[in-house]
């Protein structure tokens, strides 16, 4: 199964009518649409407009899974609200994607009947570009080996993995349950402080945690690239958002059910006259 | 209010205990650990940093937990790794936790909810660390009701916040919170990068020293260039350069903190040692206290205040003085 990622900044870009995006849209055929966001409670609950986001997406008739991500104390019972209406108003979501415990069992007890997949979040394989020797390893994701565990506490209908290896090897467990694979980007590292959302504040107010913003992240991003003389000269790491990624060099999606693929190389092509000329 | 304080060498466990330190968390290497599981499987946290972080052999830490525990001191076991195998957690249980009950250690810093249940399990507490990511009380109530009592908030949530999290779980909970140095600009629990010399260093470190660029699609003209670049400079060179929460103690005493954490196993002893001393003094000064004003007034700041004291940029908790 072939599904769009169109979480965290990809949702808002949706509705401000990104013609890359549209495109992408228009010209492949995905068989389900992901919105909301892994990693931003802050581009939730204060930027992404799910009324425009569904009314876009309906025309495709397909199945739409709501990302949620790890929210601070904070903001805990404003997400449950925003849960509450979302699900009410648009039965083409028919997953959620949770990414902490607490969730899990919010959105276990209060919404029983849909299903629930536990995200990329949840699985901390290490994952490291600038290891060549270890990305070249077949490996198996340490979450699939204790799944089991995870299956006896909480009604799991799928799980999201990041590309930590060229090989990721599923066999034994891709019958329990889907496995889905993000493509072709994987996270490295995430947290409540934003950089961007520091730009233009007084300097004493600046990366304070899950900071109040003007969603800043729209409009920039930074590549990161080693030196030709370093250990790892093809190591290339991207800050977007609040995430740093990075695009593994190989992937394999052998036994996996579902490709989550994001379309940041279109974007950024397009929109910001850039083309990664990362090569194996 | 106790002090933790990271050990990776016993020549420092007097000076620490004199200085004021009441607990102790330390981490070990095991060959035939990475024996079966090869050269990239943690034991913990720090385990890519070699015998740099963890100094001693397990049985060595065991040695070491008998003196701190008979200098009337707690001792805490690090196996908070980002995650383990099926198989790895069988191996924690068959070989560790048997000799670590023995011995008497006051809990295992664990760095997920099995774990944690394995732990239970061998008649241990363990001590859910920074790396379960506990951000609110409904994550924080996932893992006490799967039995853990003991709980390391994240570096990355704000004063309001942790007084909001400790209010609804309550007395029963015994609450750590980030004290003293290396702050971090992401969250432990997702920073998912190899911590390894051999590659670098950590994510946030290696960043730091990798050329970049900045691309932007605004056009905006020279004010935005110039915010952005003033961001980035900020950011990137004294942004948690040092991390202290000094001033916060009076509100974090208040909001229930048991322990203060003191980060750094690997970390200058000396600096450690003064970081104890201080923290021990403005809890004597706290203790007298009748207000957050007063201790604000009252507190001693750290020596090299001067630097560090820049516009909360190496505040733990900046809200406090900004």
């Amino acid at each position: 199964m072939r599904c769009l990622n169109c979480c965290d900044i990809l949702s808002v870009w949706l509705v401000n009518k990104n013609k890359s995006l549209q495109r992408v849209l228009e010209l492949n055929d995905y068989n389900r649409i992901y919105i909301g966001s892994y990693f931003c409670s802050r581009l939730f609950l204060d930027y992404i407009r799910f009324d425009k986001i569904i009314s876009i997406i309906k025309k495709l008739d397909v199945p739409v899974t709501l990302v949620l991500p790890i929210v601070t104390e904070r903001d805990l019972d404003e997400m449950k609200k925003r849960i509450g209406k979302i699900i009410q108003s648009y039965d083409c979501i028919d997953e959620i994607t949770v990414n902490d415990f607490g969730m899990a069992g919010y959105i276990s007890k209060s919404y029983p009947g849909i299903k629930m997949n536990f995200g990329r979040l949840f699985f901390k394989d290490q994952r490291d570009v600038r290891n060549s020797d270890y990305f070249a390893h077949t490996t198996t994701a340490f979450a699939l080996s204790d799944i089991e565990w995870f299956r006896a506490r909480y009604k799991v209908n799928a799980i999201e993995l990041d590309i930590t290896n060229k090989q990721q090897d599923i066999d034994k467990y891709k019958e329990m349950l889907e496995i889905g694979l993000h493509t072709p980007y994987t996270y490295v590292s995430t947290g409540n402080i934003c950089k961007f959302a520091s730009i233009g504040k007084d300097i004493q107010h600046k990366f304070r945690p899950n900071d109040c913003c003007k969603n800043e992240c729209s409009n920039i991003f930074e590549r990161y690239q080693a030196s030709s003389s370093s250990k790892c000269p093809n190591a290339n790491h991207f800050r977007i958002g609040r995430t740093i990624y990075s695009k593994m060099p190989k992937y394999d999606l052998d036994g996996f059910s579902r490709e989550i693929y994001i379309p940041y190389d279109e974007i950024m092509k397009a929109e910001y006259n850039y083309e990664d000329s990362y090569t194996t | 209010m106790k002090i933790l304080t990271p050990l990776n060498n016993l020549e420092v466990l007097d000076p620490y205990i004199r200085a004021g330190s009441d607990e102790f968390y330390l981490g070990f290497y095991d060959t035939q650990w990475f024996d079966r599981f090869g050269e990239y499987a943690d034991i913990n946290r720090m385990s890519g940093f070699k015998k740099y972080a963890n100094q001693y052999t397990f049985e060595e830490c065991i040695t070491i937990v008998e003196r701190i525990k008979s200098l009337g001191k707690d001792a805490f076991i690090t196996l908070n790794a980002n995650c383990y195998s099926k198989e790895e957690l069988d191996y924690i249980d068959e070989h560790y936790l048997g000799a670590l009950k023995d011995v008497g250690v006051d809990g295992i810093i664990v760095s997920e909810l099995h774990l944690a249940e394995v732990v239970i399990a061998a008649g241990l507490v363990p001590v859910a660390s920074t790396m379960c990511g506990i951000y609110n009380s409904d994550i924080a109530m996932a893992y006490v009701e799967h039995g853990v009592k003991r709980i390391i908030l994240p570096r990355d949530l704000s004063l309001d916040e942790i007084e909001s999290i400790t209010g609804k779980l309550g007395e029963d909970i015994y609450f750590e919170a980030f004290f003293m140095r290396n702050g971090c600009s992401f969250s432990d629990a997702y920073c998912l990068g190899m911590h390894r010399q051999d590659c670098g260093g950590a994510t946030c470190g290696w960043l730091r020293n990798t050329t970049k660029s900045i691309r932007t699609l605004k056009n905006a003209g020279f004010s935005y260039q110039h915010d952005v670049e003033l961001n980035d400079m900020m950011y990137e060179e004294y942004f948690h350069k040092f991390s202290c929460g000094m001033c916060s103690l009076y509100r974090l005493y208040k909001a229930g903190i048991n322990s203060l954490k003191i980060v750094g196993r690997a970390d200058n002893c000396k600096q450690v040692c003064e970081d104890i001393a201080l923290t021990k003094s403005n809890i004597d000064i706290m203790n007298q206290c009748d207000s957050e004003e007063e201790y604000l007034s009252k507190m001693l700041f750290p020596k090299n205040a001067r630097k560090a004291c820049k516009l909360g940029l190496s505040c733990y908790y900046p809200e406090t003085r900004f």
